[in-house]
């Protein structure tokens, strides 16, 4: 295409032309620079948000399955209570799942089913529908998400006290502190490989506290006793401790992790204390008290109730949930269902409610994904939200720095009038006129966006250390680690990539054809004689 | 190859400027060019020799009339294939393209129709051929900025033979040039009828060069006076 070797001769003209030269190498600068700064900020914002996100999901699930008012009044719940295999006690959704069978309730043996509670939902041959073990079947089947699977989880409400004496001296016992909060206790399974993600590293004062515990320990151990430490695990032992196994059998209760918040206000892994409910007796409620001990912290992110979410073992869980029978107790339960990518999270949900809706289980199930969590809700709507309103602001930065393009294209248009009259009266049409110059524009957006996307992509992998620099330059944090964490993410966002290469190129060409359309506008009989 | 008697046929060609002030320069033109003929135009400044001629060459539009090239009406959908296949001009300023090279500029219209121009290529030959028939064979890789002003005019015609065209316009072709140069160009044109069949329509104030012409008129008062 002659178009093309005509555009690239004016584009890289010879020194003659070294004017046009400089402006089309300032417009270049120009979107380099906007494309640069765009494609960094969306990429930290990108990687600070999936972060934050990953850290919402570690704790819960992309997808999570919770039981509706219909679960609660159906018989399928309410028989347990009346009969004599379960005890009298509404079962949990795990206590369900592993039942052996969906219907306990024997109308020989157990009192009569009262009139007033709705009927069975039976299948169609007659027997139970089991919403629980239908929906984990159920789930098994969808092929929406990679590597999809589902647990049940309960979350309860009790008081933490944790002591935190991080004494000078394992001899100094005099000073006693203690940390006192009202949490929610959400059960951890081991399904939940994202909350690695989420954990703290062990610090220097992590691992003396654990020390510490230790000697404490050993030195108040009978070494005659059956119980003495047997040598499994060991965090950072020391030569002298190297016999001493963490955490100690039987002593310490039971393990819990800790936000961040709790770290930084004095507690460390090692320190403990326990967890208080209150529980109803015939005549009173009484306190009671479980001991626990801090095996780790996480950053919760951004998560609203993140500074009060502690994550223990089912177990624990379990014991606060069966201190207040029936309805009253303080826990909330469903089913996490997890998957590889939670950008799936969407089509799981669509699958799942088609399926549910197939199997008959849809009125006891609210299907939420991540995004409309009670808790996240409004903070996903407020990322939305600030994405949208930066991609606008950076739409407009691009047309803004684009418009160089037009003024560039206009003085070469200007500069180019005469060979423009030259090539129609060889017989070039106005198309021809106009790609020669609207290439000419896309070649400036297409080489200032490959230079700025070179440049962040440098800019990216020493992101951390620029900041670290400017930090150091101004005496304090640039960014402040509470929200952005203690290291900025280096990876490029592809979805801004693309963004701002399509908004450049498209930008780029709409510059063009301004100055593209003046160029085939001219006569030429008008330019061959004004010389 | 044409397929009409005349290569060019222009019936009441009216042109009338309204800017800056009213005036009809061309009222009523007609004129019918044959292949192979050679027209001369010539006339004081001011009365619209070139503008007739941009007008027969599809550059410009006339305010009346109908231009017909080999029997085919000019419109604005065919004028820019017309003026690529069938026409070519030479300019009194020459007008090659400064940032190309010889070849380039004489490849040029060949690359506008779409033409194979690479080297070995039917287009790129006859470009060699043309510019081996104005003796300037050994610059075709010179920037034209380098050329002297004879050597550009036979650039411009060898660029106008390179997509066999069936008519050529000249506007003053030896304006610029000295008399000997002048000479040799106004041969090479003739060649031009003489040799390759072309039609020749020409703008001058030369005489002596119109009187070579097969045909010679006077443009005065709006109107074509043949002097032949």
């Amino acid at each position: 295409m002659f178009e093309l070797s005509i555009a690239r001769r004016y584009l890289f003209p010879r020194w003659r032309q070294l004017s046009v030269s400089i402006i089309s190498s300032v417009a270049i600068l120009v979107i380099a620079l906007v494309v640069w700064l765009i494609v960094v900020f969306f990429s930290v914002k990108d990687g600070l948000e999936t972060g934050w996100i990953d850290r919402i999901v570690a704790l819960t699930a992309p997808v999570r399955l919770t039981p509706t008012e219909h679960y609660y009044k159906s018989y399928y719940y309410l028989a347990d209570s009346i009969s004599s295999k379960s005890n009298y006690t509404s079962k949990t959704l795990g206590e369900k799942l592993n039942a052996d069978e969906s219907d306990p309730y024997n109308p020989d043996d157990d009192e009569e089913y009262p009139k007033q509670w709705v009927k069975p939902d039976l299948t169609a041959s007659g027997s139970l529908i089991d919403p629980v073990k239908s929906a984990v079947a159920i789930v098994s089947t969808i092929d929406a998400a990679k590597s999809i699977r589902v647990n049940d989880y309960e979350t309860a409400t009790a008081n933490v006290i944790l002591s935190t004496s991080h004494h000078a001296s394992i001899n100094d016992t005099k000073k006693n502190h203690y940390l006192e909060q009202v949490v929610f206790i959400g059960s951890l399974d081991d399904n939940t490989p994202a909350i690695v993600k989420a954990l703290i590293p062990l610090t220097d004062d992590d691992k003396k506290n654990i020390s510490r515990k230790l000697i404490l320990q050993s030195s108040s151990t009978n070494p005659h006793r059956n119980d003495s430490p047997t040598n499994s695990t060991i965090v950072n032992p020391t030569e002298d401790q190297a016999s001493l196994s963490w955490p100690p059998t039987g002593t310490f209760g039971a393990p819990v992790l800790l936000p961040k918040a709790f770290k930084d206000a004095g507690a460390l892994v090692g320190d403990q204390g326990y967890v208080s409910y209150y529980s109803p007796t015939p005549s009173s409620i009484q306190e009671q008290r479980i001991a626990i001990y801090v095996a780790g912290f996480y950053d919760p992110g951004i998560m609203p109730i993140g500074s009060k979410y502690i994550l223990a073992p089912r177990g624990l869980v379990a014991d606060i949930r069966g201190s207040i029978p029936g309805e009253d107790a303080p826990i909330s339960n469903g089913l996490n269902v997890r998957f590889d990518n939670i950008k799936d999270a969407g089509k799981v949900k669509k699958d799942l409610a088609a399926a549910f809706e197939a199997a008959g289980i849809a009125p006891y199930w609210k299907i939420e994904t991540y995004q409309e969590y009670e808790y996240t809700k409004d903070l996903i709507q407020q990322l939305n939200s600030e994405k949208n309103l930066f991609s606008l602001i950076s739409l407009i930065i691009i047309i803004v720095a684009c418009s160089n393009i037009i003024s560039m294209l206009v003085i070469l248009v200007n500069d180019k009038k005469m060979e423009i009259g030259i090539l129609r009266s060889m017989g070039a049409t106005w198309v021809h006129i106009a790609t020669i110059f609207g290439v000419c524009g896309m070649v400036i957006g297409a080489a200032g966006s490959l230079i700025g996307i070179g440049a962040a992509m440098v800019t990216l992998r020493y992101i951390n250390e620029l900041v670290g620099m400017m930090s150091d330059v101004q005496g304090h944090d640039m960014f402040n680690p509470v929200f952005y964490g203690s290291i900025l993410p280096d990876q490029m966002s592809m979805e801004a990539l693309m963004m701002v290469f399509t908004a450049t190129a498209v930008v780029s060409l709409l510059a063009g054809i301004v100055p593209a359309i003046k160029a085939s506008l001219l006569r030429p009989s008008a330019i061959l004689r004004a010389e | 190859m044409t397929k009409n008697k005349y290569i060019l046929e222009a019936r009441k060609i009216h042109k009338k400027f309204t800017y800056p002030i009213e005036n009809d320069l061309l009222k009523g033109i007609d004129l019918a060019v044959k292949p192979g003929e050679s027209t001369a135009i010539i006339g004081r400044s001011g009365q619209g020799k070139s503008t007739l001629l941009h007008i027969l060459g599809t550059l410009e539009a006339a305010t009346a009339g109908v231009l017909l090239v080999d029997g085919e009406a000019v419109n604005f959908y065919n004028k820019s294939r017309i003026r690529n296949r069938q026409l070519a001009f030479i300019f009194q300023s020459f007008h090659l393209m400064d940032d190309f090279s010889v070849l380039d500029n004489v490849l040029m219209p060949a690359k506008i129709a779409r033409k194979d121009t690479q080297k070995g290529s039917a287009a790129y030959k006859q470009a060699q051929e043309h510019l081996e028939a104005v003796e300037l064979i050994d610059r075709m890789h010179f920037n034209t900025r380098l050329l002297s002003g004879g050597e550009k005019q036979r650039v411009a015609i060898a660029r106008a033979l390179c997509n066999d065209p069936d008519l050529i316009f000249a506007d003053e072709p030896t304006g610029n040039l000295d008399e000997q140069t002048s000479l040799h160009i106004q041969q090479l044109l003739l060649d031009c009828v003489e040799k390759h069949h072309k039609a020749l329509v020409v703008v001058t104030h030369d005489t002596d060069f119109a009187a070579r012409c097969n045909n010679t008129y006077r443009l005065e008062n709006g109107g074509l006076q043949s002097l032949s």
